[in-house]
């Protein structure tokens, strides 16, 4: 029987970002997803990881778990930490039609994880901590291994 | 993440190699810093064997853009593969830089383009 929740914890730290990555294309392969799905389940965990690392614990040490499941024909991604609050759905999303002189730098992270996920939800809990779940639907790859 | 470099006489080109994710974006300010610090670059970044870029490495690309073109200079990529072509369209980048297949047809815009 295959299995349908993996789960990784590890130290809130910049270094970790390509152990992330591993994990959910490792991850995402077994569930079959194909390619297209893992790189943008990749972008938007790394870029929910970079936030909670720079923002919600500021750079100082904590935890990260990341959990990937398959519920159905969903990927459901639940991303948690210990930091501060951090809700990056509170974060606008840069104008993306604007030329150079204009063109903000930031707010892309979370512009990405909006876009390329089908829904994203946020919740805080004074004792869990800040909780972001990801949800994109699964396409299967035409490859078998 | 590697970066690789070459100067020429009026160009200079960095390679970057891998991921270009957060944790190795630093080391690409870095580089482009260095760079933009002449009174006019002419800087060719080659992506051919880039495989990711997240909103971080596009960051740093952004703030070296705007620096160039300030003093007249310019940033031109060359040989973005299909998915880090579609973050940057995604993220509305495609408009912002010159983009070229090919390293020498970016290393010879320059030449064509001088004022």
């Amino acid at each position: 029987m295959a299995l349908d929740k993996f789960e990784i914890e590890l130290e809130s730290k910049i270094d970790n970002l390509p152990v992330i990555s591993n994990f959910v294309s490792e991850t995402l392969s077994n569930f079959r997803a194909d390619e297209s799905t893992i790189n943008k389940v990749q972008l938007a965990i790394d870029e929910a990881s970079t936030n909670i690392i720079n923002y919600a614990y500021s750079g100082a040490s904590g935890t990260l778990k990341i959990a990937l499941e398959l519920v159905g024909q969903d990927i459901v991604i639940t991303i948690r930490d210990k930091g501060k609050p951090f809700d990056p759905m509170s974060i606008a999303s840069p104008d993306v039609s604007q030329d150079l002189e204009h063109r903000k730098i930031g707010g892309l992270g979370i512009y990405f994880i909006k876009k390329l996920m089908d829904n994203v939800s946020y919740s805080f809990d004074p004792r869990e901590g800040n909780r972001l779940i990801l949800r994109k639907k699964l396409s299967i790859g035409t490859s078998v291994q | 993440m590697e970066i690789g470099e070459k100067q020429g006489e009026n160009i200079d080109i960095l390679y970057l190699v891998g991921r270009l994710d957060a944790y190795a974006a630093a080391d690409v300010e870095k580089k482009i810093n260095l760079a933009t610090e002449k009174a006019q670059v002419n800087l060719v970044i080659s992506m051919e064997k880039l495989e990711y870029i997240s909103s971080s490495g596009l960051r740093v690309l952004l703030a070296g853009l705007k620096k160039a073109r300030k003093q007249q200079g310019d940033i031109r990529l060359a040989g973005l593969q299909p998915y880090v072509k579609e973050v940057f369209d995604i993220a509305g980048f495609s408009q912002l830089f010159k983009m070229f297949e090919k390293e020498d047809e970016a290393i010879k815009s320059y030449s064509v383009s001088k004022s």
